[in-house]
């Protein structure tokens, strides 16, 4: 294989086209060069690879395709760009990837500068199928590498192919590498830095239909002396549990009990830990102010309200360390079949599984990997059902309202409780609720002309730690810059409106604030679904996060002599009838009080319009459950 | 490359896929010209069958895109395996294993010797 690499680095450097010579011929070095390839050909790897941390994610302009850009350092001379086009199989512009990725190539994207050079990236061990993606990227005229990646699988089940031919036949240099093994990178370090032209390129035939395509590509292949490697075994064996009639439902099962448990038993603490360090902090960096209107506004609002979402970034990491080893792993693809059955029943597929898993643990990274499907319509049905599957935000009222009113008494022996019962049933609830809201959604507003749901089941491949990294750090960073400059917005904002109007220069007590008098406004509102003014004003504090409602009943309770001495429990079983006690938990199941999701869902659909509706949907569902909740339990007691 | 069911036979180490495979003649990736008689749904095939694509019968838009997945006339399909919890079936297809679900695959109609 390393020969042939060297083969293939002497064609690159063959008369017609020396890049030594054209250097000195004052040919401007490469500032900008694209990465293409088709899904599953390892381009994120390779894109990471070449860049390691040096990336940026940003949106295209006027589209929701994700803009990835990286910088390859330079030895000498201007570092490259290097820009990671979407997983395209030809530039046929059907959806909105391929068309963001041709127009990129052919400098009409507006904002981005016309690259000067693309890599495509192709999987060796398919190469029949994947080469039918070079003649429209040969077509914008761009001088182009040929990178064959996954040669390490291709040598390890006996796969060949001969270089020279192949690029004799295109006119342009072809490099056989691993980005799983970093083996051949020089061969594309060479091609940035050592700038071929394109001369040799030769002149395609222009292709009509995508058939005749993977035809040119399948003879290609033929005279390039390609043999297809032999069926991946340890693949099939994998496959024959992984997708067994009864293991491969039961294992399934295990990962989804395996993803809890780690977001629980592991994230959870490592939250607990981080909320305390961050109230440690914030008491030591706010302690030399006096007690006033500026001390409550920084340290109450802005510091206690960003730490409030930072507090969740252990948990967001996890979850994401565990479905990237599940999609690197090559799992992922297996657990969408299997889930495709259930989705489909809704008018989704099984690509909308993935998102609806994550959004077990917070929505904001739930919406952002919907980005993996690719039928629009598809993927703003589940961006819009998403919030409906419980987070760990609902978890703190949850837990605070059943604790009051759940007495714990033995279901399933010591397997299962009331409580736990209580727990699972509002678990339950936001599922069945995102499931009737996908359907109604899949067959009115957004009803697709049905693509057939056709998915590759890739390889199963050990995950690199590198991309692991990688790719949990950077979705990591998304949420917090994301998360974070909404929550410092409207903290302040928050923060400000519960310290006016000032009583005698001092901030008033909260029920007298303008946010408790809000409270006290809304009190008609929400009188028939069972709360009072108190309630109120917590579900105006938590309209940017949820858990903030424990954190505003402390405060009131607190400041009430007559529940001053009670813990927040009794305090609150106290105050509430059962009927505005289950309305609370069935308000909460379905309302959307997190302005990190809907800044998130802006966006990604890059309007406003879907996080209002989204956000009007559900408050309304939310009150008319809540209502149905308060009614039926305050009868049924009486 | 010649694409031939009897050619995929030598990949069939495999305990699974060892199941009563016919052997076919071999057949080359130019598009076959079919019997009718011979012709049958891809949905039909039992696992571990062979055949051979004939006809896609879908809209044009759909039909690219299906053949963006290498189901193109002339190429060879094995049936690897159905999807637990569902009605998906698991297809190889060139060195890809693809998922369909049945009613994509009643439109692709192939061609199978008899035994």
């Amino acid at each position: 294989m390393i020969a042939a690499f060297r083969e293939c680095s002497a064609c690159g450097e063959s008369p017609r086209s020396n890049p030594v010579a054209i250097a000195q011929a004052g040919r401007p070095p490469l500032r900008t060069v694209a990465l293409i390839g088709p899904p599953n050909s390892g381009k994120s790897t390779l894109f990471n690879r070449l860049t390691a941390l040096r990336q940026k994610v940003a949106n295209y302009p006027g589209v929701t395709v994700e803009h990835h850009t990286g910088v390859i350092p330079a030895n000498s001379g201007p570092a490259i760009t290097l820009v990671d086009l979407p997983g395209v199989y030809d530039l046929t512009a059907y959806s909105e990837d391929e068309r963001v990725a041709s127009q990129v190539l052919h400098g009409e994207m507006p904002g981005v500068s016309r690259p000067d050079a693309v890599l495509i990236v192709v999987d060796a061990t398919n190469l029949e199928r994947h080469l039918s993606i070079v003649p429209d990227v040969l077509r914008t005229g761009l001088s182009a590498l040929l990178i064959l990646n996954m040669a390490d699988l291709l040598e390890a089940r006996g796969g060949q192919v001969n270089l020279v031919k192949l690029a004799g036949e295109l006119g342009i240099p072809v490099a056989l590498v691993s980005g799983t093994t970093g083996a051949g990178m020089d061969a594309i370090h060479n091609f940035l830095h050592a700038h071929n032209s394109h001369e040799g390129q030769r002149a395609l035939p222009v292709l009509q239909s995508p058939a005749a395509c993977q035809r040119w590509a399948r003879n290609l292949a033929d005279t390039s002396d390609y043999r297809a490697p032999l069926p991946a075994l340890w693949t099939r064996r994998l496959d024959a549990v992984l997708l067994h009639p009864l293991w491969g439902p039961l294992v399934f099962l295990l990962v989804i009990v395996a993803l809890f448990q780690v977001v629980f038993a592991l994230g959870q603490p490592l939250s607990n830990g981080l909320q305390t360090v961050l109230d440690d902090l914030g008491r030591a960096l706010f302690s030399w102010m006096g007690a006033g209107l500026v001390k409550s506004v920084l340290f109450d609002g802005v510091w206690r309200g960003f730490s409030s979402i930072l507090v969740f970034l252990p948990q967001i990491l996890v979850l994401f360390l565990f479905i990237t080893v599940l999609e690197d792993s090559g799992y992922l693809a297996r657990a969408a079949v299997m889930a495709d059955r259930t989705m489909q029943r809704v008018g989704l597929n099984g690509k909308s599984f993935v998102p609806l898993l994550s959004a077990y643990a917070c929505a904001v990274p739930a919406i952002m990997s919907a980005r993996t499907i690719e039928n629009r319509r598809d993927r703003l049905a589940t961006i819009l059902i998403a919030p409906f599957m419980t987070c760990s935000a609902r978890l703190p009222i949850y837990t605070l309202v059943i604790a009051a009113f759940v007495p714990e008494r033995a279901l399933l022996g010591p397997l299962l409780g009331t409580r736990g019962a209580a727990m699972l049933g509002l678990y339950a609830l936001g599922f069945l609720a995102a499931l009737f809201t996908a359907a109604i959604l899949k067959s009115s507003v957004l009803k697709s002309s049905s693509m057939p749901f056709i998915l590759e089941l890739p390889e199963y491949r050990r995950p690199t730690l590198r991309s692991m990294v990688i790719r949990s750090a950077d979705r990591a960073w998304v949420f917090t810059k994301n998360a974070g400059s909404v929550i410092l917005v409207i903290a302040t904002i928050l923060a400000i409106l519960a310290n006016l109007p000032l009583a005698g220069g001092a901030p008033p007590e909260l029920h007298q604030s303008i946010i408790g008098r809000m409270g006290h406004l809304i009190e008609p509102l929400i009188q028939p679904l069972g709360f009072n003014w108190r309630v109120g004003i917590g579900l105006v504090t938590s309209v940017f996060a949820r858990e903030v409602i424990v954190g505003t009943f402390g405060t009131l309770y607190g400041a009430d002599p007559a529940s001053r001495d009670l813990t927040l429990q009794s305090a609150l079983h106290r105050d509430l009838a059962p009927g505005g006690a289950v309305a609370l938990l069935v308000f909460f199941a379905f309302a959307l009080q997190c302005t990190s999701t809907l800044a998130v869902v802006k966006r990604e659909t890059n309007s406003w319009k879907w996080p209002a509706f989204q956000f009007a949907y559900m408050a309304a569902l939310a009150y008319a459950a809540a209502f149905l909740a308060n009614f039926l339990v305050s009868h049924l007691w009486s | 490359m010649q694409h031939s069911c009897n050619k995929e036979n030598s990949f069939t180490r495999i305990p699974v896929m060892s199941l009563a495979l016919p052997s076919f003649l071999s057949i080359t990736a130019e598009p076959v010209h079919h019997h009718p008689q011979a012709a049958r749904r891809l949905s039909d095939l039992a696992v571990g069958e062979c055949a051979v694509i004939q006809e896609l019968r879908l809209q044009e838009k759909l039909r690219n895109y299906v053949t963006r997945f290498g189901f193109i006339d002339g190429a060879v399909v094995i049936v690897v395996r159905r999807v637990p919890l569902g009605n998906l079936t698991v297809y190889r297809v060139g060195q890809a294993e693809v998922t369909l679900r049945p009613e994509t695959a009643n439109d692709i109609l192939v061609a199978r010797k008899p035994r």
